[in-house]
């Protein structure tokens, strides 16, 4: 359980909060893939990179966890382009902001998120749902990965 | 006193009076006629029971001849008996005959005349009735023979005949005067109908004339009313019709300013609902900023305290690992792990609860700036830029040499301001300009002053600061002039509250500022101020005619 082999992507500009879920993951077993870019644009520059040159160490299983108000490119923003983008959009997404505006949730819902949480976050609560998704997607992508 | 008016009521009783005239006098003359008639009836009447009674008189006349012829042959007293009762009857019929020609002098001569001879013959009569018993038959015989009897009823004769032919020729004056006044009066009647006719014809002339008419003309002028066309000069006269003619002069006229009253409200309405729409426009706008403004603030609050509570919670966790850690005897392994609890993770967490505490305060003073730019005095007066600008240029020298940038100022016109809030408002602008030049070319800054036509402000004055910095991409672009919105967070330092203190400044100058950008080339801020109320610009600040060049280069 504690040696899931998943990559996590944050996509956060603040630093105390990367440095908050980053701490709360390892502190949960789950950081043997972390990566934290620091807007949406470079989130997005990272998944098209991990396409080709990467593809070994981001292609297993993928999280994102995503800020919305990041400087360039926000968090809405960059999920509108994954899920647009056929190569990226089977990748699930965890909107991680401190917006409780319901226009805004259901908007990052209709644009394809999986799960939304509103910080500040009880680190227990957020650390199951991360657990509970990265098994789920074991689980889901093991064929595609079989046939691969 | 006033003169009195010729109402529609005595126009009519005029007419109704004339033929009732005719009337009256018809009737007159029907009622002489009738009379005329009866009395020519009755005179008629009588005529005839005179000459009956005349020829009654004759007849007695010749009855006492006779009776005195019988006694003279005969000499028998019955002869003179039959006399006697014939001449009693004579007085009686001569009396009746007297009273019935009482009105008329002239038969009464001739009938005075026939009395006379009457008598003479009866005094004859008996003188010879005498002589019979005196002197004897034969003597009266004798007498008789002289023909004095016969002379005397001869006479009589005539006198009688006279008589009635008199009384007959009275009787034919009387009818023709009777033929004679009734054509007189069938002329009269036919000369009235005539008359009768002629006067209606006049009088249905004239009320047409008068009343119908003019009545025509005011229903035309009620019409002209409804159709809210204007009315001619009021129709003539001073009845009822004239007077209701100006009543509705009245009304029209009153109609008339109603109607240019309701156009004055109604245009002043239509007016008033324009400026609530666009005040409602400006409204809506303004709750949409604040909703924006809260949701930005909220967000921004919010993310220094997520900090504050996850570090603070992790203050916790380290404290009670290194109380483990100091409960037991402490080996040189636990003794480094305390080391590093303190080191790394507690002091890191203190840091970024001091940076949380540290941001939460600049925001609540950037609000503070922002409520204070709402809430400050404005003195607007006309302000000359020259010297401003170059405060300004001056104050960012060192950011300027940092970026190699050239800041180029073109001849800017006076503007109508508060000094320090023009300055404020340039000051942010060409701050942002210089921060988020492109580090690829050289930057390169210009402020001038453009002929702008801008909704909402009245005759405009627009300075614009350009620059060929980084841009904004244009989904951001809605979102410039928000508080907390940072489109470059990484390259400058700042809160985000530049731009929305500025739209704030300039719009309490009852102006506006919008940008104009595109991504990688870069930004044109546009400010618009409404020109002075009044045209005359303060006395010593006239347009600067030269250049004004301010160029920093890397020295």
């Amino acid at each position: 359980m504690t040696t899931q082999p998943v990559t996590i992507i944050l996509a956060e500009d603040d630093d105390g909060h990367a440095q908050l879920v980053q701490r709360n993951l390892e502190r949960a077993g789950l950081l043997n893939g972390f990566l934290r870019v620091r807007d949406g644009q470079e989130l997005l520059d990272c998944l098209a990179s991990s396409g080709d040159s990467h593809q070994q160490t981001l292609s297993e299983a993928l999280v994102v966890l995503l800020d919305i108000n990041m400087p360039r490119i926000d968090g809405v923003e960059a999920l509108r382009q994954i899920k647009a983008n056929t190569a990226t959009h089977r990748i699930p997404v965890i909107m991680l902001t401190t917006t409780d505006d319901p226009r805004e949730i259901d908007r990052c819902y209709e644009l394809g998120c999986n799960v939304y949480i509103t910080k500040p976050v009880e680190y227990e609560g957020f650390i199951d749902a991360i657990r509970r998704l990265g098994l789920f997607l074991q689980i889901v992508q093991r064929p595609r990965n079989g046939s691969a | 006193m006033k003169p009195r008016r010729v109402t529609i009521l005595r126009k009519g009783l005029l007419v109704l009076a004339l033929p009732l005239i005719y009337q009256a006098l018809f009737i007159g003359l029907l009622l002489k006629r009738q009379s005329d008639v009866g009395e020519a009836q009755n005179s008629a009447m009588h005529t005839k029971d005179v000459i009956e009674k005349t020829e009654h008189i004759f007849r007695l006349l010749v009855a006492t001849q006779s009776s005195l012829r019988g006694y003279l042959l005969t000499g028998k007293d019955v002869f003179a008996e039959e006399m006697k009762r014939d001449e009693s009857s004579l007085d009686q019929a001569f009396a009746d005959l007297k009273k019935m020609i009482q009105d008329s002098p002239g038969q009464q001569a001739r009938f005075a005349r026939v009395l006379a001879n009457a008598e003479a013959r009866r005094d004859y009569q008996h003188m010879v009735m005498g002589m019979v018993r005196t002197e004897g038959i034969e003597r009266a015989q004798e007498e008789v023979k002289s023909l004095r009897g016969k002379e005397l009823m001869e006479t009589l004769r005539v006198s009688v005949e006279n008589f009635r032919t008199a009384e007959e020729k009275l009787d034919a004056e009387r009818i023709e005067h009777l033929q004679r006044s009734t054509a007189t009066q069938n002329w009269l009647l036919l000369a009235g109908l005539a008359l009768n006719v002629g006067i209606g014809a006049i009088a249905a002339t004239m009320f047409s004339r008068e009343i119908s008419s003019r009545i025509a003309i005011v229903t035309a002028n009620t019409r002209r009313i409804t159709n809210g066309e204007t009315l001619p000069p009021l129709v003539g006269g001073s009845d009822e019709v004239r007077e209701l003619d100006e009543q509705f002069h009245l009304l029209a006229d009153h109609l008339k300013s109603a109607g240019v009253r309701e156009r004055v409200y109604q245009e002043a309405l239509e007016r008033r609902a324009t400026e609530l729409t666009r005040a409602n426009r400006d409204l809506e706008q303004k709750n949409q900023e604040i909703e924006m403004f809260v949701y930005s603030v909220s967000h921004d609050l919010r993310s220094p305290l997520v900090n504050l509570q996850g570090f603070s919670r992790e203050l916790g966790l380290a404290r009670e690992d290194l109380e483990k850690l100091l409960q037991n005897e402490m080996s040189a392994e636990d003794r480094q792990r305390a080391i590093a609890l303190a080191d790394s993770d507690m002091a890191q967490s203190i840091h970024f609860i001091q940076t949380a505490v540290k941001r939460l305060s600049s925001i609540i003073d950037a609000l503070l700036r922002l409520s204070r730019a709402g809430r400050v005095e404005y003195h607007p007066q006309m302000v000359d830029l020259r010297p401003v600008m170059q405060r300004i240029v001056e104050a960012m020298r060192g950011t300027i040499v940092k970026h190699e940038a050239e800041v180029i100022i073109a001849d800017l016109p006076p503007v109508w301001a508060d000094p320090t809030a023009i300055e404020q408002i340039f000051a942010n602008l060409i701050g942002n300009a210089v921060n988020y030049l492109d580090p690829a070319r050289p930057g390169k800054v210009e402020i001038g002053s453009v002929a702008r036509q801008v909704e909402g402000v009245d005759k405009p004055q627009t300075y614009f600061v350009k620059d060929n910095g980084l841009g904004i991409a244009e989904s951001y672009l809605p979102k410039v002039f928000a508080i907390f919105q940072r489109l470059h967070g990484d390259v400058a330092a700042g809160e985000g509250v530049g731009l929305a203190l500025v739209k704030r400044v300039v719009e309490r100058h009852g102006g506006k500022v919008w940008v104009e950008s595109q991504a990688g080339v870069g930004s044109t801020f546009f400010v618009a101020f409404p020109s002075q109320a009044k045209d005359s610009p303060l006395p010593g600040v006239a347009p600067r005619k030269e250049r004004l060049n301010v160029t920093v280069s890397n020295s």
